[in-house]
């Protein structure tokens, strides 16, 4: 497959699977047919899902929540720099498949560690994190509302918008929303080649700040308007998938765990255990800090994410998965952040 | 202890996967949805430590000590 680089390319590629059409409800959904140019015919799995049974009544769980702070509330700390970025992708058709999975990223294979978490850990450090898509993905410095420290991972969707778990933005047990996150892009060790942001400019879900419901789990950093780190290092793609074409997908996720110090991004693959409407499971080898790594697929050399990762446990690690009313949400805050 | 890294190793239920730091009293915050025997890993100063405790229903803050 050809490369696509530049940033119009990115940008195009991302607004081809996420363009909106007007739905009959007044609530923007993705066009199938749009959606389906880029796919390809022999592989049905990778059409979306349908769309009905959606509540999208503003008092859903799913309805978004948002800690009412504007923009120029936010606290840059950092202005980006380094290089230019291309959100794009150089590999092969078909690769969504476990085989081909180091073959998308041969320079991971003989990085494999050996230590144990729970069965072999099988995580593979990113080392060094600038190019896409790893660049893309940021360490998440998180101080609460009372003021103690935590870490996670997030990705951006746009210049300025970056999805993570929901208890990332909202901390139920640490009074709310937190004061404030720093984002950083690709860090590695000490490094932080693209600088880093701060924002206080938060969105979750109704279902999450309300009723801490693990199905609504998920959330966003809308960073201040003169950080664009996005348009210096690029952006995932995010897509509804159906569960035929999850269960026969190598499901990637990387972000900044904890027990390597939560300045490393580690990656790993694997097809997932099982999906329902809302969860996807896996035995992808995670460890706190890496709430909100994206969990994505690799399709005709693009990049979408399926799932936000958020939880842990010895029969499977689980993200949040993006069906059509976490789609929208993450669409409305994409367009805060562009 | 300021700044050591602490994630959950083994828990008897589902937890978040978020790394929580320690403050200047080597403490964190759990929010224990289950009860029971938990594993911690504690990254400090470029090592790496397991720690275990029986933690309660409840909120509580967990002091980690390394020396």
């Amino acid at each position: 497959m050809a490369k696509q680089t530049g940033s119009s390319e990115k940008d195009s590629n991302v607004t081809k699977h996420e363009n909106p059409s007007q739905g009959s409800s007044g609530v923007d959904t993705p066009n199938p047919k749009a959606l389906s140019q880029n796919e390809d015919d022999n592989q049905p799995a990778t059409e979306y899902e349908k769309f009905g049974n959606l509540d999208f009544n503003i008092k859903s769980p799913e309805a978004e929540a948002s800690n009412n702070k504007s923009e120029s509330e936010s606290q840059e700390t950092n202005s980006v720099s380094g290089n230019s970025g291309t959100g794009s992708s150089t590999e092969a058709d078909g690769d969504f498949t476990l085989d081909a999975i180091y073959g998308s990223y041969p320079e991971l294979l003989d990085q494999a560690g050996t230590e144990v978490i729970i069965g072999p850990d099988n995580r593979v450090r990113i080392n060094p994190t600038t190019s896409y898509p790893w660049r893309a993905i940021c360490a998440l410095k998180i101080t609460a509302a009372n003021g103690r420290g935590f870490i996670g991972t997030g990705w951006l969707i746009s210049p300025r918008t970056v999805i993570t778990a929901g208890h990332c933005v909202f901390m139920h047990a640490e009074g709310g929303w937190v004061r404030s996150i720093q984002v950083i892009p690709a860090q590695n060790d000490g490094l932080s080649p693209y600088g880093s942001c701060s924002s206080n400019v938060l969105r979750s879900t109704q279902g999450w700040v309300n009723s801490k419901n693990r199905d609504f789990d998920y959330g966003a950093i809308i960073l201040p308007t003169n950080c664009r780190l996005g348009a210096t290092v690029g952006y995932f793609g995010f897509a509804v998938r159906d569960n035929s074409f999850l269960m026969a997908s190598a499901l990637n996720l990387s972000g900044y765990p904890g027990d390597k110090g939560g300045r490393q991004q580690w990656f790993m693959a694997q097809r997932p255990k099982s999906v329902s409407s809302k969860v996807i499971t896996y035995d992808i080898d995670t460890y706190g800090g890496q709430s909100g790594a994206p969990v994505w697929v690799l399709q005709s050399g693009n990049r979408y994410g399926v799932g936000i990762h958020t939880n842990g446990h010895s029969s499977g690690n689980s993200a949040t998965r993006i069906d059509q009313s976490v789609y929208n949400n993450l669409l409305n805050w994409k367009n805060l952040g562009l | 202890m300021l700044g050591a890294v602490v994630s959950i190793a083994q828990a008897p239920g589902t937890i978040q996967d978020i790394g929580m730091i320690t403050d200047n009293n080597g403490t964190v915050s759990i929010d224990v949805t289950e009860p029971g025997d938990y594993v911690f890993s504690v990254f400090y100063n470029g090592q790496k430590y397991q720690v275990s405790s029986t933690l309660k229903p409840q909120n509580q803050d967990i002091s980690i000590v390394v020396g």
